[in-house]
């Protein structure tokens, strides 16, 4: 195989409050491709991708407390257990970690906190150094990818939440990432939303890890699907074999697609 | 939801809206320093500012109803301020100064409805960081700016879920909610602010704005 642009190994993490998220998770994600994290909620899918770009285990390594169990201090390992483009994800690569990783959220008012929507999708741009007419560009260019050229001066508020969420989709594309991790990406939107967002997402050359409970879009967009419950990596196969496994499914809370079952 | 509250008529074409942001946040600033200045028995002065904050909202063309609910908006905390100045001496003095204060708060408040209605926000925080305002305020500003739409709506939102779940309402009922609601908005905004953080450290995000290069 060659070098992955993403590998996790054996990461494991809970919350500060004692809650597990994520027990001994291994995969691998190769450059350009596309893969799918289904799972029922609270499975751990959004803890996972904030461990992709370092925003996670943040303060947990810390000395802490557990509300529930022993209740005694204690600190977790800062060994990484996940690697972008082979570096490490730990403390002095963040900056590195966080060009190469785009992360979109799952709300976009959580993601748009610029007061109008050029400056928003210009923020990456200048935060990688870039000067304001170049970062401009870039802008405009990526406002552009998604069908929204000539929004510059728009206020996120009066903006649809389909156009919401593209704004925050082109805030990360500005940065030019090799890997997209995606919250829900389709998530509250309608068909017509959601179709275009699948063409824009269809059309990007980046590797991308899809969290997300509409399995058709896995079917149209991903080559493979990793399955999430309880923090654990329950299957990791091609798209097809993992979603038409009725019993597989079944167990973690998740139905067929209607469109295999025929 | 109602989500131009606040710069409604910001996006007007007269000449006051047109004016450099710079330049109208320099004058208001100005004018309410001289405002609050003023002695009382320069009355010749006082008429001058008057006339100068009427004249320059009439030049912008900006409904007088306006200015009116704003001003009203307003009036029951300035009045509790004059108030205390005449309960204080009795009653029997004080009663010019109270107008004074009156008088000269609802002047300056009135250049700076006149300045924030005429002015897009956005330029507004680009004047103040260009004057050399600190980025910190002018940060906090703007994501007050950003925020406040969010909040408001989810204020609305709690509300139409009580509504639709009010059979028989009481004070007392309403009281204890709206308790509850501003300890749950505040629980909000605060897990709101640590996802805002995540997502401004996705986009590489460093404690800083990198330095403006003086073309924005």
């Amino acid at each position: 195989m060659t070098t992955p642009i993403i590998e996790v190994r054996g990461l494991s993490f809970h919350y500060p409050d004692g809650r597990t998220a994520l027990r001994d998770v291994s995969f691998r994600l190769a450059a350009g491709e596309s893969v799918g994290l289904v799972g029922p909620n609270g499975a751990g899918k959004s803890t996972l991708l904030q461990h992709l770009n370092g925003i996670l285990p943040g303060r947990a390594q810390y000395e802490h407390h557990h509300y529930v169990g022993d209740g005694h201090a204690h600190k977790h390992s800062t060994e990484a257990r996940v690697w972008v483009d082979s570096l490490a994800v730990t403390g002095p690569n963040l900056p590195q970690i966080r060009r190469r990783v785009g992360l979109l959220f799952q709300d976009p008012d959580d993601q748009l906190f610029c007061p109008t929507v050029l400056e928003d999708v210009m923020f990456g741009p200048r935060n990688l150094g870039h000067k304001s007419v170049a970062a401009r560009e870039i802008a405009q260019r990526s406002l552009a990818a998604v069908g929204l050229a000539g929004y510059d001066d728009r206020l996120p508020h009066h903006l649809s939440f389909g156009e919401r969420k593209r704004v925050c989709l082109a805030g990360v594309l500005a940065c030019d990432p090799m890997v997209l991790a995606l919250d829900e990406p389709t998530s509250n939107l309608d068909p017509r939303g959601r179709r275009q967002f699948m063409n824009i997402l269809r059309e990007l050359p980046a590797a991308k890890i899809i969290a997300t409970h509409d399995l058709e879009m896995v079917l149209e967009l991903c080559t493979r699907v990793l399955l999430l419950d309880e923090g654990r990596l329950n299957a990791d196969g091609p798209t097809r074999d993992v979603l038409a496994n009725a019993s597989l499914m079944a167990a973690h809370g998740l139905e067929v697609p209607l469109s295999l079952t025929f | 939801m109602q989500v131009d509250f606040l710069d409604r008529y910001s996006r007007g074409t007269s000449i006051v809206h047109r004016c450099d942001a710079r330049i109208k946040l320099l004058v208001a600033l100005g004018l309410v320093a001289i405002i609050v200045a003023t002695p009382a028995s320069w009355w010749q002065l006082v008429t001058a500012e008057f006339a100068i904050v009427l004249v320059a909202y009439a030049a912008a063309r900006l409904p007088w109803s306006y200015l009116a609910t704003r001003l009203a908006s307003t009036l029951p905390f300035l009045l509790l301020l004059a108030c205390g100045i005449p309960l204080s001496h009795g009653l029997d003095r004080g009663w010019d100064l109270a107008g004074q204060l009156l008088a000269r708060s609802l002047l300056s408040l009135a250049v700076m409805i006149t300045l924030v209605a005429t002015t897009p926000f956005g330029q507004l925080l680009s004047a103040l960081s260009r004057l050399g305002v600190p980025q910190v305020f002018t940060a906090i500003l703007a994501f007050m700016y950003r925020y406040m739409f969010v909040l408001v709506d989810e204020l609305e939102k709690m509300r139409r879920a009580k509504l639709s779940r009010t059979f028989y309402p009481s004070l007392w009922w309403e009281l204890r909610l709206m308790a509850n609601f501003v300890g749950i908005l505040f629980v909000r905004a605060f897990e709101r602010a640590e996802r805002v953080y995540a997502a401004m450290c996705a986009r590489g995000w460093t404690g800083r704005m990198p330095e403006q290069d003086g073309d924005r």
